[in-house]
């Protein structure tokens, strides 16, 4: 009797970690996210993942799922970076490829508006934009590279280097 | 926290219905195989059902990736009237202090990633398109005497990204016109020529609509959203919570000599005092003195 009610207890702990164990996937719904050493803003990035990607979640701490990405590498994405929902191709833009991944029932279900598609047609309606869009290009190229930011945080005793969470 | 939950919850109920209607009337199909849905509920209760499920979520909101490309024509139409600065070395740095709140933020990442631009203007002001595209002009970076005043005013930005401010108040009504314009072809791979002029057109309401809030603001209740994630933010990322006060007090003695911008667009600034000085009183944030490198990168950068 003691040892059945032993092994319910130990069942009734691992419960909810069998429940994700389960195999709960996620999508990556980004064009690129870092997957970080531990749940918080500032921890090492271990691995990226890219848009369609299909993450299996292992367990959930606070804003953060601790995940396995493709590879084996476990680590931690910040909630806002995958969806239970299918992600939809993108027409003409670099993060398209990765859907592939995705069913094409979900991918079609996904839905779709606004993509590079058609914004070529509302920049042929607006001609006097082009210049501006080459502007945004230009800003959209400018990205902050990782390394450079890490040296930023430091020699301004930021991110890991201060007190964040 | 997160505001994007209002819209979401109103046009969810809509978007079932219309869902529910659609499949009732077999007209909404499967790209992949062209079947009517209706038939997939027929013949499997539990499948018919996750298309609902399916067709409902994806549609109760632009996706991260649309409002990406929102965000990119609401820049354009930005850049038709202002121009970036020319100084390259003050804007890596700019980007910099905002990729430190960003990166703390409650949305560390967006579809392509924040961007932050200085903007050649005298006038005090800021703006967040969708997507993480964030302005600030050099009459706004002339009030900031610190790095941790301006890692304020950028992380209020990134907290308008991150509520979603420029799109919650149109994106519900044109995210119904395009499901309406595209009917059951909305799953197709490519746009018709017809649709794609239908949708340039959307767009172009969308940014009118979006490009207003720049001369505008979007009134108290999300400026002051934005204000307390802005404080919570840059003391994550390890600024002075007291940046964004400091700042704000800045602005109030500048207000009596200026009009405009910022000055026009923004509510009361006792308000935001008050918001912001609650925030810091209620999150225990201790405040810090700011560390002589950022004040020196500061002064080389900005003032230099």
């Amino acid at each position: 009797m003691r040892r059945l009610l032993k092994t319910l207890i130990v069942l009734a702990a691992l419960a909810p970690a069998a429940a994700l164990a389960a195999g709960t996937f996620m999508t990556v719904k980004l064009r690129e996210a870092s997957v970080r050493s531990g749940p918080k803003h500032f921890k090492p990035v271990v691995a990226t993942v890219r848009y369609g990607e299909q993450v299996e979640i292992v367990s959930r701490q606070k804003d953060w799922y601790e995940v396995l990405a493709s590879g084996g590498v476990k680590g931690y994405l910040h909630e806002t970076v995958v969806t239970d929902r299918p992600v939809a191709k993108i027409q003409g833009d670099s993060a398209g490829t990765g859907a592939d991944r995705v069913s094409k029932d979900e991918i079609a279900l996904a839905g779709k508006g606004f993509n590079p598609q058609v914004e070529g047609q509302y920049r042929q309606d607006n001609p006097d934009l082009a210049e501006a869009f080459r502007k945004v290009d230009a800003m959209e190229r400018r990205e902050v590279g990782r390394e450079e930011l890490e040296r930023f945080l430091s020699e301004g005793k930021l991110g890991d280097a201060g007190r964040a969470e | 926290m997160r505001a994007r939950t209002t819209w979401a919850l109103g046009f969810a109920g809509a978007a079932l219905a219309a869902g529910l209607v659609a499949i009732g009337c077999q007209t909404l199909k499967t790209a992949a195989e062209g079947k009517p849905i209706g038939n997939a509920i027929a013949k499997d209760l539990a499948t018919g059902a996750k298309a609902v499920k399916q067709y409902r979520d994806a549609n109760q909101g632009f996706t991260d990736s649309e409002e990406h490309y929102i965000g990119r024509s609401v820049s354009a139409n930005l850049f038709a009237s202002y121009s970036p600065v020319a100084s390259e070395a003050l804007g890596a740095y700019v980007s910099r202090v905002g990729a430190a709140v960003a990166q703390a933020s409650d949305r560390p990442e967006t579809f392509g990633g924040y961007r932050f631009q200085v903007l050649d203007a005298d006038e005090v002001n800021a703006f967040a398109a969708p997507g993480g595209f964030i302005f600030v002009t050099r009459g706004m970076l002339a009030l900031c005497e610190d790095e941790d005043m301006l890692a304020g005013v950028l992380a209020h930005e990134v907290g308008h990204v991150i509520a979603r401010h420029g799109l919650a108040a149109i994106e519900s009504e044109q995210k119904k016109k395009i499901i309406f314009m595209l009917g059951e072809d909305m799953v197709k791979d490519h746009f018709t020529p017809e649709e794609l002029k239908a949708l340039s057109k959307s767009l172009g309401d969308v940014v009118g609509g979006v490009k207003n809030l720049y001369n505008n603001g979007y009134g108290t209740g999300p400026e002051a959203e934005a204000d307390r994630y802005a404080v919570t933010y840059a003391a994550r990322a390890g600024y002075d919570p007291e940046g964004l006060h400091r700042f704000l007090l800045g602005m109030k003695k500048a207000a009596n000599t200026a009009k405009g911008g910022m000055f026009a667009s923004h509510p009361d600034v006792d308000d935001r005092l008050e918001t912001v000085r609650e925030t810091i009183s209620e999150t225990r944030l201790r405040p810090l003195a700011p560390a002589t490198a950022r004040a020196e990168r500061f002064r080389a950068a900005v003032k230099g």
